[in-house]
C-alpha cells in the first residue's frame, strides 16, 4: 500500500509540475502579447522577466532563451539598442549552449520529453528565429552607426541560413534512413518498447488519423528551400550599400535569391537587377541618385496552437501486438493578424508608393515545421506509447488505483510545446524610391493617420518600420545603410482602445 | 557518521583537485586546444607571414634611401567574429619597424589621427604657459608614402560531418604617390572541427 501511495505521489508530482510550468509559460506569453500589441514595450520586457532557478540563482542563457529573445526585441522596439544588442548576445550564447550540450543533457531532455512532453525541454529556437536574431542585431548596430559590427551580424545571419539549408537536407536524409532501418527491424521481429513506437509510427492507421485531424504537412505551401526572405534581403541591401570591394557579389546573390522566392514583387526584382548591374560594371554607383528603401514589418507572427486527438497505437504485450487508442497533442501554427490598412508613402511631389508584401512568416515557419514534423510526431507518439505501456503495467502491478493514477498522469502531461518567439511579424513589405528633394516623406496609415519623416541626407537610407498591431504605434527607424551615421528612432500612429488591443493579442 | 564525514572530505578534495588551475602559456609553443575562431596564434602567423613576404618582395626598400612612412588604412573585418583588427596590424607594424625599413605615422588615419596628441600638441603654439622652443613648429608632420589596407574574410562549409572554417587575411600595400599596389599577400587559416554549432 505504501508503495502504491509513493508511486501515485510521484506521478501526481510530475503531472503537477508539468501542468504548472505549461500554465506559467502560457500566461507569461499572454501578458507579453497584451503589452506588445499596445506598444507598451517596457511592459513587454517586464512580462518576460526570467524566473530565477530553484536555487535562486540566475539561470544559464540556454534556460532563459525564450525570455531573452522577447526582451531583446522589446528593447529594440523601445529604441534602446544597446540593451537589445546585449540581450541578443546573451541569446546567442544560449543558442550555442543548446547546440553544444553534452550527450547526457540531450538524453535527459529527450527522456523528459517522451515521459512528460516537449515543453519540458529547454527552448530550442526555430532556425528562422536564429537567423532573425542576427538580422535584428545587425539593424541595431546600423542604427548605432557601427557598420563594422553590423557587417559581422549580417555575415552571421547568412551563415545561419547556409547551416539551415544543410540541416534540412540532413533531416530529410535521416528520416529516409530511419524508415529503411525500420523495415529491417520489423523483419527481424525484435520485441521492445522501441518497436511499439516504430510500428505505430509506420502504421497506415496512425498516418491516416494524423492526416484527418492535423492535415498533411506535405500539402502545406512552403518555400522550395529554407530561407527567411526578409533576412536575406537585408543582407543583400547592406552589402549593396557598403561599397567595399567584393560586397556587390554577395549583395547580388542574396537579392537575386529573394527576388526568385517572391516572383511578382517588383521592388525586389528592381533591387536584384541593380545589384547585378553594379556587380557586372554595367552601372556605376556614382550614377545612382540618393535612394530610400522602406521596409515594413507588419502585424503579429504565427503562433502554435494545440491540436489533440486520439491515434491508434500498436502495443507489444509479450508475443502479441494489441491495438490501443490514446491521445497525442501536436503544435499547429496558426497565422495571427496583420495590420490590414495599407501603409503608403507620399513624397514632397505627392507621388505615392505602396510597399509590396513578401516574406510571410507563416510560410517560413511552415517550411521549417514541414521538415521538423516527423521528429515532433515521433516524440509525441513515443510519449503516448510509453504512457500507454505504463498504464498497462500500473494496472497489472497496482490494480485500479495504479491504472487511474497513470491515466491521470497521461492526461495531465499530454501537451504540445507551444513556445515560440512571438515578437516576429506576420510578414514584411518593401518599396524603394528616390530620396525626395526636400527630404520630407509622409507615412499614411489607418484612417487617414499621418506621420511626417525628415530624411537625413544620406546616399542610402533605410526607413525600417515595425507595427505589430493597428492599435499600437508604428516604430520607425531611420538607418544609414552605409553605417556611417547613427540613426533616428521615432514612433508614429497608434490608438489606445483597450478592448481592441486584448482581442488582437489573443 | 564519521564514515560520512571522511567520504564528504575526500569528495571535496577530489573535486578541488579536478578544478582547472591557472598557468602560463608559452606563445611560441602553445599546444592548447584550438578553437574555430581566430586566436592570437593565427594573428601571429598571419602577421609574421605577411611581413616576411613584404620584406622579401622588396616593396618596402626605399630607392631614395631612408625609411618609408606608412599609414594604416582600413582593414575590413568580413568575418563572423568580433575581431580587433588592430591586434593584427600592430604585430605587422612592430615587425616592420624592427626591419628598419618602414615607420608608421599616427598622425593620420581613416577615422582620424590614431594619436590625437599630434594635433593637440600643436594647439600649444602661442601659449604663454609653454616654453615655445619645445612646441612643434608648422610643417613638421610627415605625410605617408605607403598605405596598408586589407580584409579578413571567412568562408564556412560542411566537409563530411565536420565544419571547415576558412579565413583569408588579405593585405595590400599601396604607393600613395602612384596609387599602385606595390605588394599584396593572402594568408590562409583553415580549421576543421565540430559542426554542432556555429563557428563564432
Amino acid at each position: 500500500m505504501k508503495q502504491t501511495i509513493k508511486v501515485l505521489f510521484a506521478i501526481g508530482l510530475v503531472a503537477g509540475v508539468s501542468g504548472c510550468s505549461s500554465y506559467q509559460q502560457r500566461s507569461q506569453m499572454d501578458a507579453f502579447n497584451v503589452s506588445w500589441v499596445q506598444g507598451d514595450y517596457l511592459g513587454a520586457v517586464e512580462a518576460m522577466e526570467p524566473k530565477p532557478s530553484l536555487t535562486g540563482k540566475k539561470k544559464a542563457e540556454d534556460k532563459q532563451l525564450l525570455e531573452l529573445l522577447h526582451q531583446a526585441e522589446a528593447h529594440r522596439m523601445a529604441g534602446d539598442h544597446t540593451t537589445a544588442i546585449a540581450l541578443y548576445d546573451q541569446a546567442e550564447t544560449g543558442m550555442k549552449l543548446d547546440d553544444t550540450s553534452g550527450l547526457a543533457t540531450d538524453l535527459l531532455e529527450g527522456g523528459m520529453a517522451v515521459l512528460v512532453n516537449d515543453a519540458e525541454r529547454d527552448y530550442t529556437p526555430m532556425l528562422a528565429e536564429t537567423v532573425l536574431v542576427n538580422t535584428y542585431k545587425g539593424l541595431s548596430f546600423l542604427q548605432q552607426g557601427n557598420r563594422d559590427l553590423a557587417r559581422i551580424e549580417f555575415n552571421r545571419a547568412d551563415d545561419r541560413t547556409r547551416r539551415a539549408v544543410e540541416t534540412f537536407a540532413a533531416e530529410i536524409a535521416t528520416q529516409r534512413d530511419a524508415l529503411e532501418q525500420e523495415k529491417g527491424k520489423q523483419q527481424s521481429q525484435q520485441r521492445s518498447q522501441q518497436q511499439s513506437i516504430q510500428q505505430s509510427l509506420a502504421s497506415d492507421a496512425l498516418q491516416q488519423s494524423v492526416a484527418a485531424h492535423y492535415g498533411e504537412p506535405s500539402q502545406w505551401s512552403v518555400y522550395p528551400e529554407f530561407i527567411v526572405p526578409s533576412a536575406t534581403y537585408l543582407h543583400g541591401l547592406f552589402f549593396l550599400a557598403s561599397g567595399e570591394s567584393g560586397d556587390l557579389e554577395k549583395a547580388t546573390v542574396s537579392l537575386k535569391r529573394v527576388a526568385a522566392m517572391s516572383p511578382g514583387n517588383q521592388a525586389l526584382a528592381a533591387d536584384a537587377e541593380m545589384a547585378e548591374a553594379l556587380a557586372a560594371g554595367r552601372q556605376s554607383r556614382d550614377t545612382i541618385d540618393h535612394r530610400v528603401w522602406v521596409m515594413y514589418e507588419n502585424g503579429l507572427g504565427p503562433v502554435a496552437k494545440e491540436t489533440r486527438f486520439d491515434v491508434p497505437l500498436l502495443l507489444l504485450h509479450g508475443n502479441t501486438t494489441s491495438p490501443a487508442y490514446t491521445g497525442i497533442a501536436l503544435p499547429r501554427y496558426a497565422d495571427r493578424e496583420p495590420v490590414i490598412e495599407p501603409l503608403q508613402l507620399v513624397d514632397d511631389l505627392g507621388a505615392r508608393y505602396l510597399p509590396e508584401s513578401f516574406s510571410p512568416m507563416g510560410k517560413v515557419v511552415r517550411t521549417e515545421m514541414q521538415a521538423r514534423f516527423p521528429a515532433v510526431l515521433g516524440r509525441a507518439v513515443a510519449s503516448a506509447a510509453i504512457k500507454a505501456l505504463m498504464q498497462n503495467a500500473a494496472a497489472e502491478e497496482l490494480g485500479a488505483m495504479g491504472q487511474l493514477g497513470s491515466a491521470l498522469f497521461a492526461a495531465a502531461t499530454t501537451q504540445a510545446d507551444l513556445r515560440s518567439w512571438q515578437a516576429i511579424p506576420d510578414h514584411w513589405e518593401v518599396t524603394s524610391l528616390p530620396r525626395p528633394e526636400s527630404g520630407r516623406l509622409t507615412l499614411e496609415g489607418y484612417n487617414g493617420q499621418q506621420g511626417d519623416i525628415q530624411l537625413p541626407e544620406w546616399p542610402y537610407t533605410l526607413v525600417y518600420i515595425k507595427r505589430p498591431s493597428q492599435q499600437g504605434p508604428a516604430q520607425v527607424s531611420l538607418i544609414d545603410l552605409e553605417g556611417r551615421h547613427g540613426g533616428e528612432h521615432l514612433s508614429v500612429f497608434g490608438s489606445s482602445n483597450a478592448d481592441d488591443l486584448i482581442a488582437d493579442a489573443t | 557518521m564519521n564514515k560520512l564525514l571522511v567520504l564528504a572530505t575526500c569528495l571535496t578534495l577530489l573535486l578541488a583537485g579536478c578544478a582547472t588551475s591557472t598557468r602560463y602559456v608559452d606563445p611560441d609553443n602553445d599546444q592548447g586546444a584550438v578553437s574555430m575562431a581566430l586566436d592570437y596564434r593565427d594573428f601571429e602567423r598571419a602577421a609574421s607571414g605577411s611581413v616576411g613576404s613584404m620584406l622579401e618582395s622588396g616593396a618596402v626598400n626605399n630607392p631614395n634611401g631612408g625609411r618609408y612612412v606608412m599609414v594604416v588604412s582600413r582593414i575590413v573585418n568580413d568575418t563572423m567574429q568580433r575581431l580587433d583588427t588592430d591586434q593584427l596590424v600592430k604585430k605587422i607594424r612592430v615587425d616592420l619597424l624592427r626591419s628598419g625599413k618602414v615607420v608608421t605615422t599616427t598622425a593620420v588615419g581613416i577615422d582620424g589621427a590614431e594619436d590625437e596628441m599630434n594635433m593637440l600638441a600643436r594647439t600649444l603654439r602661442d601659449s604663454e604657459e609653454f616654453d615655445q622652443r619645445g612646441v612643434q613648429k608648422k610643417g613638421t608632420l610627415q605625410a605617408p608614402d605607403l598605405s596598408l589596407s586589407g580584409k579578413i574574410l571567412q568562408r564556412n562549409r560542411k566537409v563530411g560531418r565536420e565544419q571547415q572554417v576558412e579565413y583569408y587575411v588579405q593585405l595590400s600595400l599601396t604607393h600613395l604617390a602612384s596609387g599602385l599596389a606595390l605588394w599584396e599577400d593572402e594568408t590562409q587559416v583553415i580549421k576543421r572541427g565540430s559542426n554542432a554549432s556555429v563557428s563564432w
